[in-house]
């Protein structure tokens, strides 16, 4: 009896913690399939719906990112599109195809903000941190360390010194990525980064003070990215890549 | 150093030091002729010229120069001392030409030399036979009479009777007044016969190039002037080798070869019947063009591609003016040539335009002209394509952001997105951080893998379980690669006794290997009985035993007695099985 209730404890223990994910992941599912089919019908709304419900459970993939941007930009909504394949691009920095579907709805916002120049080295630089997600950058990394941890073992326990030295140059290699992928989680922490919403016609204005009343100082439209460096009572401080910056509204943002 | 030494050196620097500087221009002696070259040399005896040029030489093209060198020599006690600069001169025309005094700065001061006149000859009339030269340079032009703008093809020959080990351009033409383009100019002479003037030559085209005036006038092709290492006999006879050599003895000379310059006579463009929109074109064009839509939606892209071919300076064409309507952004176009094979210059000219039409509606590019000038008909023609007319659908609301595209951004105009990715999800919590438990976990291994070598040192474990297991393990494999080795033990290309005794060599060796192996030693060494006693405390059964007492013995009898290849061979094999079966039994 005490052998079959301390085989059977784990197994309980395992089922007990799968099963609130699990009932879910099958309704989940059910949602997403029935999104993939409203897009392949050209029910563009409904299949934003789908997945946009999907979301809101807490459970995402860089898929389900990528499509709703292909719903949003079908339905000619181009500031859902850019927010939908930058937060797939954010999952996994090396997708094309999202890379190639922000661009074209990139091309339908109507702000052309004109980015500072910087130095070659600092952009080669900037592409090899931002080349992979975190989550991406841990998993490499963590998987070269266990290399060379295998490799060093079987050096000093078999006496091979290939493996020893090849150990040591995969260590080097580890160190220096970690210091890179350790800026590239640092600077994905600093910068808030957020999508305006607005309506076809009715762009939106940036003020000096959280305040209508303030100095209206600029206008963006529809599918603008900026960046967040403040907020306070249902405002939200603005920057863009020019260095402009001023206040707007909560709802005419949606944070990446 | 005895004292009179020291007077002696004393009074040769003071005497040195004392000397003053003397300033000379030197040419050599003989006859000078237009497009022969010369040296001429500014000789500066004790001392050295500061910054120094030659002035006034405009009857002479300078080919090369300066070149310093340094001499000094000791003559009854006397130091001279001088340094030369040399340049290489040509002269540019027939009769007495001067060079003038050139004034030298030496250590502060003004020096002059004196002015040198020279009696320059004409150069001689090569073109016609040779003038009974061995070694000479045609120049040839067609046509000798141009237009501004019309191609000239000038071709340099050289032509010889003696051996050549070698060229180089010494001096290019200045072609002042002339686009040029080289059309042929090889790194090696392509030699044929031709006889000349009853004379048998080698002759090799050196260098042909286009050249387009740029203005009216006589204007002058200057030489191009070769250095060639030719072979010469020698006629002086050597006492000791001539006795053996039946052809004398050879030696190779630098000679300086130039072709004669020429005059070619441009022509004025004629300014009747010249079109308002005349650029400059002189040749014989064609132009096409296409547009990639005639019809398409506001905002979109299209391409009109200008295809200008023909004959002439199609690489310096300016392109035909297009009247764009209103309503049309256009962004620079990019042109591409592709030239023409062969001795004439063209080909084609490609001009791309990337349009997009901000503007709803029907909007026309009227005819593109192309006026230019002819020279073979000698008239002025127009070529010309078009219009184009662009039907543009307007889309409203959903326009495209008005302006400040990039060219990668236009590019992108036409394309769609890319479809839905259709491939199962992988899902995951949005709350989860990026440090998931399976990064923990393969973290976790790591670290395990690195403090394991530490914690099987610290707890005794590797040497007392892992690696003994380990080499009992790798044993047979490692006895197996001895006797067996992949790339041979180097026996086959020995003699047949070498190749035998080889073979045996590796048993002992084997089994010393794999016993030391098994039982985790080290350098062990055993003798037969000591292998045996080994063998028979793992459990072997005798007759294995005995099996290996008989190769061991046979191993250390066989580096004595010569044994058969072909039982060297079987018995390797042998005891590969033997030490198998062995190693099944002590597992």
């Amino acid at each position: 009896m005490g052998l079959v209730s301390t085989l059977c404890r784990p197994a309980l223990l395992a089922v007990a913690l799968w099963l609130p994910f699990s009932l879910p992941a099958q309704s989940l599912g059910r949602s997403y399939a029935s999104g993939m089919e409203a897009y392949e019908r050209g029910q563009w709304e409904l299949a934003i719906q789908e997945f946009e419900g999907i979301l809101k459970t807490g459970i995402q993939s860089q898929a389900i990112y990528y499509n709703l941007g292909n719903a949003y930009f079908r339905s000619a909504d181009i500031s859902g599109a850019v927010w939908a394949y930058e937060r797939a691009l954010r999952l996994d920095p090396g997708d094309r195809d999202a890379r190639h579907n922000l661009s074209l709805a990139r091309l339908r916002v109507k702000d052309r903000i004109a980015e500072p120049e910087v130095p070659t080295i600092i952009n080669l630089y900037r592409s090899l941190r931002g080349g992979q997600s975190p989550y991406q950058w841990a998993l490499s990394i963590s998987l070269l360390l266990a290399l060379a941890g295998a490799l060093s073992a079987s050096g000093k326990l078999l006496g091979w010194r290939r493996s020893g030295a090849l150990a040591n140059v995969l260590l080097l290699a580890v160190a220096l990525l970690a210091l890179v992928a350790a800026d590239s989680i640092q600077a994905s922490r600093q910068t808030r980064d957020g999508i305006i919403y607005a309506g076809p016609g009715d762009p939106v204005t940036a003020f000096s003070a959280p305040s209508v009343r303030a100095t209206a100082l600029f206008e963006l439209h529809a599918g603008a990215k900026v960046a967040i460096t403040g907020e306070g009572n249902d405002w939200l401080q603005i920057e863009l890549l020019d260095g402009r910056s001023g206040w707007i509204a909560l709802d005419q943002l949606r944070p990446l | 150093m005895s004292l009179a030494r020291q007077i002696a050196c004393m009074a040769l620097l003071a005497g040195h030091l004392s000397a003053q500087p003397k300033v000379t221009a030197i040419v050599p002696a003989g006859s000078f002729a237009v497009g022969e070259s010369f040296r001429l040399e500014i000789r500066v005896e004790n001392g050295e010229a500061e910054r120094l040029s030659l002035a006034g030489i405009d009857d002479f093209r300078r080919l090369s120069g300066p070149s310093t060198s340094r001499n000094m020599q000791i003559i009854n006690n006397i130091v001279k001392s001088h340094t030369s600069y040399i340049w290489e001169l040509m002269p540019r025309k027939a009769g007495v030409l001067t060079i003038p005094a050139q004034a030298v700065r030496v250590a502060g001061r003004l020096y002059r030399t004196k002015p040198i006149t020279l009696q320059v000859s004409k150069a001689p009339d090569l073109s016609a036979t040779g003038a009974g030269s061995a070694l000479f340079m045609q120049v040839a032009i067609e046509p000798e009479e141009v237009y501004v703008g019309q191609q000239v093809t000038v071709t340099w020959t050289l032509f010889t009777q003696v051996g050549i080990n070698g060229w180089e351009t010494f001096a290019e033409p200045s072609l002042t007044g002339f686009w040029t383009e080289n059309l042929f100019a090889p790194n090696k002479l392509q030699l044929r016969e031709k006889v000349i003037g009853g004379k048998r030559y080698y002759f090799a085209v050196v260098r042909r190039a286009a050249i387009f005036a740029t203005r009216s006038g006589a204007l002058e092709i200057d030489p191009l002037v070769l250095r060639i290492a030719v072979q010469t006999q020698n006629r002086r006879r050597d006492p000791f080798f001539d006795e053996f050599s039946f052809f004398g003895r050879r030696s190779v000379e630098n000679k300086t070869v130039s072709s004669a310059s020429r005059i070619v006579t441009v022509l004025p463009l004629p300014g009747v019947g010249r079109p308002q929109a005349f650029a400059g074109a002189v040749g014989d064009f064609k132009l096409e063009g296409h547009m990639s839509a005639s019809a398409l939606r506001q905002n979109e892209a299209v391409t009109l591609t200008l295809s200008i071919s023909g004959e002439g300076n199609i690489k310096t064409l300016e392109p035909p003016h297009i009247e764009f309507p209103d309503g049309m952004e256009v962004f620079p176009p990019q042109s591409t040539v592709e030239p023409a094979l062969g001795n004439v210059i063209g080909g084609t000219r490609t001009i791309e335009h990337v349009i997009i039409p901000r503007q709803a509606g029907r909007l026309v590019i009227p005819a593109i002209k192309l006026p230019f000038f002819n020279p073979r008909t000698k008239r002025y023609e127009q070529a010309s394509v078009g219009p184009f007319v662009l039907n543009v659908e307007s889309v409203g609301d959903q326009a495209l952001a008005p302006e400040g595209f990039s060219r990668k951004e236009v590019a992108l105009l036409g394309e769609d997105i890319r479809f839905l990715k259709t491939g199962n999800p992988k899902w995951f919590n949005a709350a989860q951080g990026w440090y998931s438990g399976g990064i923990l976990a393969l973290n976790l291994l790591t670290a395990l893998l690195f403090a394991l070598p530490w914690l099987g040192g610290q707890v005794g474990l590797v040497n007392r379980l892992i690696s003994p297991r380990l080499r009992a393990l790798r044993a047979l494999s490692r006895a197996e690669a001895i006797i067996l080795p992949p790339g041979g033990n180097g026996a086959d290309s020995a003699s047949t006794s070498e190749r035998s005794a080889a073979i045996y060599a590796t048993f002992s060796q084997a089994v010393t290997v794999y016993l030391n192996a098994k039982t985790s030693r080290h350098d062990q060494e055993y003798s037969i009985s000591g292998a045996d006693d080994l063998l028979k405390s793992a459990g072997i059964r005798q007759q294995e035993r005995q099996q290996v007492a008989h190769f061991l013995e046979q191993a250390s009898a066989a580096r004595f007695a010569p044994v058969p290849p072909t039982s060297a061979e079987s018995d390797r094999h042998a005891l590969v099985e033997l030490l198998t079966a062995i190693d099944e039994q002590w597992a």
